[in-house]
């Protein structure tokens, strides 16, 4: 689809608006009119409220406060009940009597409620439904206040630390780079856990393995396309968790739903807004320092030897070697590391009026990164329209067009990439750096006469200098449009019908190029290599859903819904690789080179959906739902058919209840809910393949098939049922909130590959459904207004998440043993389990040897001689937020902690460089501070080192990763008005704040949130492998409204 | 902040049951609807097998594909096995792959080495089993009468040459494993059975009155090649001799392969990781002093890392597409020349070494010293042999026979940083054909 099409699709969008907004006025509009206004204030502090949503009962006409807490309404003369609701606070309704001679003043002052069970949340129906009609926990936050709160610069930001149980995993440091999502857990073993995001009710991309390709491999430098999308345009996200995902998006949501509204225009507030940041980014990781024995090598024997102090000798203390080293990522001479300045400004404008209400916004972010080829650039345009033509007929427009230009450094595995080529450098290419800091001697032309040509080319890297890693040029440019139309039709008062159409079309241009340069040491490489890879991605959403609502009796009430959904993707794919042969360096496009590949690829993938839903509330404090569900997916095997998920839930709130007389606990639910979900398999994974080949004979092209994949006609989805029960608390005056929820998940004919007996011809492996697992955790959210005073308030905010997963049974499959970065899959034992031998007990003389025949094997309790060495998924997460506001919250002070534990972390940095080279001083220097092992680790070294196999490593490399990260600080202050009156604006609003300030962990590797795959593996890996470290982020940023 | 479009209560109405219950039907009505919503484009990547069962020229052209395929893999890891390239420091885990057979798995197999547990490892074991299943598929269809225009199956030049295909990927597989299945079933197979196997298929071929000549002489040479191994020398003469001197049969370089190109050249031009090892650098001829062309190779201008080995690429295969030699006339010059010295024509096999020599751009001719004796001869005819015939597919199987039929260790080389790499000369069943083939018994032959 070509971006004419596009043009073409998004012109057609606006066309409709524009007749919907022809259609004769509303009948409100007909009417004779009074105008309603009134302030909206906190009950204890009497601050003025922003962004109160004040509606009339039974209509579509509402508004928002702005600024100044105030709202304004024209609506029919006579009598309304106004009702006022916003997160956070409890709801007030209030009657009011419009009149045509005078405007009503009706003011509302609203308590703050630990647990807003009255808050709308977006559910399957087409009407409003609040929280606690639902039995599931649901997470929602204010993104527009978390985005004035924080410093929070993308959407993985934005979901870092703020809603239980989801767990963002930072890939590596350089800007653009896409983080993990996980909610609750990994559910699968092979495919995807990715969440689905659901934009204004369509779905959207959920790639996190995006991204351009490296010549070898590939992880470190993935995009993800959910951080297109610019915070300041959120209004709300909401997290979808267990059963009730699965009711409203079937097959796929087993791994979560992440739903995010976008804002609209209000009322009778025309308003613009511009929000500016600024700020630099660093890199404060600790890179390897590579050590030089120079007693052995030169016979140095002081570390004061002028020679061995330009590389900082010292002396190890068991042996008295005495050992230099560099590193040339923080060597002053060498080093590539960069502040990284980055710019982010936001203009949006919004308003509107009774009918239409409007809201666009332009955005202009440029970010450098830490690293001289790491840039990111995006431009955005927004603008979404709400249109009421009628009180039964309402239509919402969401258009966005980003654009994106992303530069990576190399990728992280490639020995072309900065840290693998500076950890697994050597300090013999390198110069010392002498007391003045002047460049000193070359190692190796000290060492063994080398020219000094080597240090030169090098610099202490393992094959070339940063200058020429520099001209490597890694990248991705993205056209991207999203768009949806939302029809809400009420015939009738009990009947309402939405429909929601949308696309979101990605254009991405991914490249990687080695420029024409003979005189750099990248082998064939350096004749010239391109590959230039053209992605057109589309999904396409259509939901329709119907609504009847009804009273039984006069205590039961009845909310009946009926939909269906389709959703389809296609991806396509065209590429070419140039090789070698360029005639200049600008010569850069795919035929100018010797050899040039095409390839094309074409991935498509329905789901259809159907379900019906029925919900019964007695006295608006029971609530009982029930819902059936059927799925069917063209990836599924033609004996499969389509899927049914039934799904059950329920809540009791039990403080509305006529009995209920205890102060201290303002309000108190009970919940339960049930329910399945599937997770289709891979597009085309059922059906047998042969893969089309080719031959030149003769001078010719001559085409062919060979086998590729078995397939399996059986093949079906993985099946979850999760259960989850909780309890909603309001305490002491609502100043004290506590939730609290307990899940047990269980996977059935989990898809695994089975990799068939290599004789029967087939390269592939084979899709079965043999698997199953387990999870159960909890989650823990606990909020408190310590203070509240008109002056000072103070709140807290802590939440603890905890997850269990287990492989329960694989089958007939044998256990499935991927590698010491990949795990394991084996019954007893976590999804991707790390395994390896252990010693379980060795001796060490003073020389620092192992003591032969001292060293002891431990039974392996996994499976033949390997043992659980942990998991690669964290056990148990922490967040602790807090805000302190002074000054009748004029100067705000907010903060973010993350923590995570029981977990592990396969350190293969280490593990890779650390016993290569002449100087295994793992091995034969326990004592030397760089490597302090046990002797069991020194034991399980020297196993490695002498043949028996990498294996013997993985024990000692793989580490505790838990840490605590102090993830936010921000310091805000609002301006007062008063000195804004010269440049006419309404409010301002001045932040400092930083990112990433301080990590405390007992890992010895890059960071311990660094995974270097990223998100381009399914498989819950926790492995670092010379990736780039996390970033730290330091921001200014001004925010103006007129 | 969005005024919400989904909140307030819509004013209730009692509603019957019967009102409700349409609403509901409809969800359970709309199901047969989907099946043509699932209709999605076909993965161009792939022939769905069950709609394109593959023609002649597809099948003949597959076929080929697998086994140029299986060649340029197994040739790489046979010479990293029995020592005609090295790795180089950084990847020293590769280096060689006896290393990392002893270092893994239980003791297993004939002789005694390590079982591949590995998952991924077996890759090359698949590959190769691809290239015997795809040419014995082909067999099959070609005999059940599938293809319209062969008259005469078993007599088709295109079964003559999936028989030569298949022969030759069962000969590489005996190469190198000392037991091995097929097809997905027991019984366990020796090496032994592996080249009888392979003669079968090379007889089949030939007595095929259509094959084309170059088969046919593949087929040859073939038989030549398994008889020696067999230890049947009469018969390998007896097949030498009718394969001209001139002869080549060639593989082309991969095409379906993330590399496209021949391994020996990527990994020692292109990725520069790996080397020609040094028991073939820097050869002279004889006491000449002149560096003998069959083994020249070029530094590598990657840089060395530290003090590791340098990259030394073979000019012998210069480029990505040079053709990988499958079998030659040359080879048979060797299989003649032995059996010369076996017959005590020394002068014979002499001659044979120096046109050989000639052939092969080496202008030295090679005279023995006065009172050479037949041993001495013979080692010279070995080492010549091992020149000429570097990355010509012959190395394993050489390996092999030397150790066990003359107790010659010829190719045990040492590696940078002293690491014995030990002495076994094939490798044991893979451990995922044990997991897969329920019952089998691993017994051997």
């Amino acid at each position: 689809m070509t971006s004419y099409a596009v043009s073409r699709g998004g012109a057609a969008l606006v066309a409709v608006a524009a007749g919907l907004l022809l259609l004769p006025a509303s009948a409100a509009a007909m009417q004779a009119q009074g105008i309603v206004t009134g302030v909206v204030t906190d009950e204890d502090t009497q601050r003025p409220l922003v962004g109160v949503q004040v509606y009339v009962l039974d209509s579509q006409l509402g508004t928002v406060t702005n600024q100044d807490g105030r709202y304004l309404l024209n609506l029919p003369l006579g009598e309304h009940v106004l009702r006022a609701e916003q997160i956070g606070y409890s709801s007030i309704e209030q009657t009011v009597t419009v009149t045509a001679d005078q405007a009503t003043t009706m003011d509302f002052a609203m308590a703050s409620v630990a647990i807003d069970l009255e808050e709308i949340v977006v559910s399957v129906d087409a009407v409003a439904a609040r929280r606690m009609e639902f039995g599931t926990d649901i997470e929602r936050f204010d993104a527009t206040a978390e985005v004035e709160r924080a410093a929070v610069a993308s959407m993985s930001d934005l979901l870092t630390g703020r809603a239980a149980g989801v767990d963002v995993q930072m890939a590596s440091g350089p800007v653009g780079t896409a983080s993990r999502i996980r909610v609750r857990g990994v559910t699968s073993l092979t495919q995807g856990a990715n969440p689905i995001i659901i934009i204004d009710g369509i779905r959207t991309n959920n790639q996190t393995d995006l991204g351009p390709e490296s010549i070898d491999w590939t992880e470190g430098r993935t995009v993800s396309r959910l951080d297109d999308l610019n915070p300041n345009d959120i209004a709300s996200v909401q997290v979808i968790k267990g059963p009730t995902a699965t009711a409203l998006y079937g097959a796929g949501a087993a791994s979560g739903v992440i739903l995010i509204e976008t804002r609209r225009g209000a009322a009778a507030q025309h308003r613009v807004s511009i929000n500016s940041e600024f700020g630099f980014v660093e890199d404060v990781s600790a890179y390897w320092d590579k050590w030089y024995n120079f007693t052995r090598h030169m016979g140095i024997t002081s570390a004061s030897d002028p020679v061995a102090q330009q590389w900082k000798a010292i002396t190890n203390e068991v042996t008295g070697d005495v050992w230099g080293y560099n590193n040339s990522m923080t060597n002053p001479l060498t080093s590539p590391l960069q502040r990284g300045p980055f710019s982010n400004t936001t203009l949006s404008v919004s308003g509107g009026g009774q009918d239409v209400q409007y809201f666009v916004s332009g955005r202009w972010n440029d970010a450098d990164g830490p690293y001289p080829v790491n840039n990111l650039q995006q431009a955005s345009m927004r603008a979404n329209v709400t249109a009421r033509t009628s009180e039964a007929f309402e239509v919402s427009l969401s258009t966005n067009y980003i654009e994106s230009d992303i530069q990576f450094p190399e990728s992280s595995r490639s020995f072309r990439g900065y840290s693998t080529n500076s950890g697994a450098g050597a300090p013999i290419n390198s110069f010392g750096v002498r007391p003045d800091g002047s460049r000193g001697d070359c190692l190796g032309t000290l060492v063994n006469g080398a020219s000094p040509s080597t240090c030169e080319l090098r610099q202490g890297n393992l094959i070339s200098n940063f200058d020429n890693l520099n001209t490597v040029f890694g990248g991705q440019k993205t056209g991207r449009f999203v768009g949806s139309a939302t029809l809400r039709w009420s015939p009738l008062s009990w009947l309402t019908n939405r429909a929601v159409v949308g696309v979101d079309h990605s254009q991405m241009k991914d490249i990687n190029e080695f420029p024409l340069d003979e005189n750099r040491p990248f082998g064939v490489l350096s004749a010239g290599y391109l590959r230039d890879q053209r992605t057109t991605d589309i999904n396409r959403t259509f939901e329709y859903t119907g609504t009847v609502t009804a009273d039984v009796t006069p205590d039961l009430a009845s909310t009946t819904t009926v939909g269906g959904q389709y959703f389809g993707q296609r991806a396509e794919l065209v590429a070419c690789i140039g090789e070698g042969g360029f005639a200049s360096p600008t010569a850069t496009a795919c035929d100018a080179a010797l050899i040039r590949t095409g390839f094309s690829n074409l991935v498509e993938r329905v789901e259809v959906g159907a379900y019906a839903q029925q919900r019964f509330g007695y006295r608006g404090y029971l609530f009982a739902t029930g819902g059936i569900r059927f799925d069917d997916n063209s990836a599924f095997g033609v004996e499969q058919g389509g899927i049914w998920s039934p799904s059950l839930n329920a809540s009791a709130v039990l403080s509305d209840m006529p009995f209920w007389n205890y102060e201290t606990i303002n309000s108190l639910r009970l919940r339960f809910a049930w329910g399945t979900a599937a997770q289709a398999p891979p597009p085309s994974a059922a059906i047998q393949r042969l893969l089309p080949v080719s031959l030149e004979v003769g001078g010719n092209q001559v085409a062919g098939v060979s086998a590729a994949y078995p397939g399996n006609p059986e093949l079906s989805a993985e099946r979850k049922s999760e259960m989850e029960v909780g309890v909603d608390m309001g305490l002491l005056e609502d100043r004290l909130a506590l939730k609290l929820t307990y899940f047990q998940q269980r996977t059935t004919d989990a898809i695994v590959t089975r990799f068939l007996s290599p004789s029967l011809g087939f390269r592939g492996e084979q899709w079965v459904n043999v698997g199953e697992l387990e999870n159960k955790g909890i989650e823990l959210s606990i909020g408190a207004q310590l203070i509240n005073t008109p002056d000072f308030s103070w709140d807290l905010d802590f939440r603890v998440s905890t997850q269990d997963p287990v492989v329960t049974d694989l089958g007939d499959t044998p256990p499935l043993f991927l590698g010491s970065n990949r795990g394991a899959f084996i019954e007893g034992f976590p999804p991707g389990a790390y395994y390896g031998p252990v010693v379980q007990s060795a001796q060490r003389d003073a020389s620092g040897r192992i003591v032969e025949g001292s060293v002891v094997i431990a039974d392996g309790d996994m499976s033949g001689e390997n043992s659980f060495l942990g998991s690669p998924q964290a056990g148990d997460f922490e967040n602790l937020s807090t805000t302190l506001s002074f000054f009748g919250g004029r100067l705000r002070l907010s903060s973010l902690f993350d923590r995570k534990g029981d977990v592990k972390k396969h350190n293969s940095s280490d593990n890779f460089h650390v016993t290569f080279g002449r100087d295994h001083a793992a091995t034969w220097h326990y004592a030397f501070r760089e490597y302090r092992m046990t002797p069991e680790q020194q034991a399980g070294m020297e196993k490695a080192v002498a043949g028996e196999g990498g294996k013997w490593k993985t024990f000692v490399f793989v580490e505790d990763g838990s840490f605590i990260r102090w993830r936010e600080l921000t310091l805000s202050y609002d301006i007062p008005s008063s000195y804004l009156e010269f440049i006419s604006a309404s409010s301002a609003t001045l932040s400092v704040g930083g990112r990433n300030l301080l990590t405390w962990t007992n890992y010895t590797g890059l960071d311990p949130e660094t995974i270097t795959p990223g998100g381009r593996t399914a498989y819950p890996a926790n492995e670092e492998f010379y990736g780039e470290g996390q970033v730290r982020r330091f921001l200014a940023r001004v925010q103006l409204a007129f | 902040m969005k005024n919400h479009p989904d909140y307030g209560r819509v004013r209730r109405k009692r509603v019957g049951l019967v009102a409700r219950l349409p609403v509901m039907a409809l969800a359970v009505t709309v199901t047969p609807a989907c099946e043509g919503l699932l209709e999605v484009a076909p993965d161009p990547h792939y022939v769905d097998a069950s709609l394109n069962p593959a023609q002649l020229s597809e099948t003949m052209v597959g076929a080929l594909v697998d086994l140029n395929f299986a060649y340029d893999v197994w040739m790489y890891e046979t010479n990293m096995f029995s020592g005609g390239m090295v790795a180089l420091g950084l990847l020293r885990y590769t280096q060689s792959l006896r290393q990392q057979d002893r270092g893994g798995g239980q003791a297993g197999g004939l002789t005694g080495g390590g079982r591949d547990r590995r998952g991924p490892g077996v890759a090359y074991y698949a590959f190769l089993q691809q290239a015997i299943a795809s040419s014995h598929a082909a067999q099959e269809r070609i005999l059940a009468g599938e293809f319209e225009t062969i008259s005469n199956p078993s007599s088709s030049a295109e079964f003559a040459r999936v028989s030569v295909y298949n022969g030759f990927g069962l000969l590489w597989l005996a190469d190198f494993y000392c037991e091995f299945v097929l097809y997905g079933e027991g019984p366990v197979h020796s090496s032994r059975r592996g080249y009888e196997m392979a003669a079968e298929q090379f007889e089949a071929a030939r007595a095929a009155s259509g094959a084309e000549e170059e088969i046919r002489l593949a087929a040859t040479a073939g038989l030549a090649r398994v008889n020696r191994l067999l230890g049947n020398d009469a018969q390998a003469v007896q097949y030498a001799s009718q394969v001209p001197a001139d002869f080549q049969f060639h593989a082309t370089y991969s095409t379906n392969t993330f590399e496209q190109t021949n391994r020996i050249w990527f990994r020692t031009w292109g990725f520069g990781e790996h080397s020609v090892s040094p028991a073939f650098l820097n050869l002279t001829i004889d006491d000449t002093g002149m560096p003998d062309p069959r083994t020249a190779t070029v530094h590598n201008p990657v840089p060395p890392r530290g003090d590791f080995f340098d990259v030394h690429a073979p000019v012998k295969v210069p480029s990505g597409s040079s053709p990988l030699i499958i079998t030659s006339g040359v080879e048979m010059q060797y299989i003649l020349a032995e059996a010369a010295l076996g017959m005590m024509q020394y002068d014979r096999a002499v001659e044979i070494i120096n046109e050989v020599r000639a052939m092969r751009g080496v202008g030295v001719e090679w005279t023995p010293m006065d009172m050479m004796s037949a041993a001495e001869i013979a080692t010279k005819l070995v080492d010549e042999r091992r020149r000429t015939m570097l990355f010509e597919g012959t190395l394993m199987g050489d390996t092999r026979m030397y150790k066990d039929r003359f107790g010659l260790d010829l190719f045990h080389t040492q590696v940078p940083q002293g690491i014995d790499v030990g002495t076994e000369t094939c490798r044991a069943l893979p451990q995922r054909e044990i997991d897969n083939i329920p019952g089998l018994q691993v017994t051997g032959e």
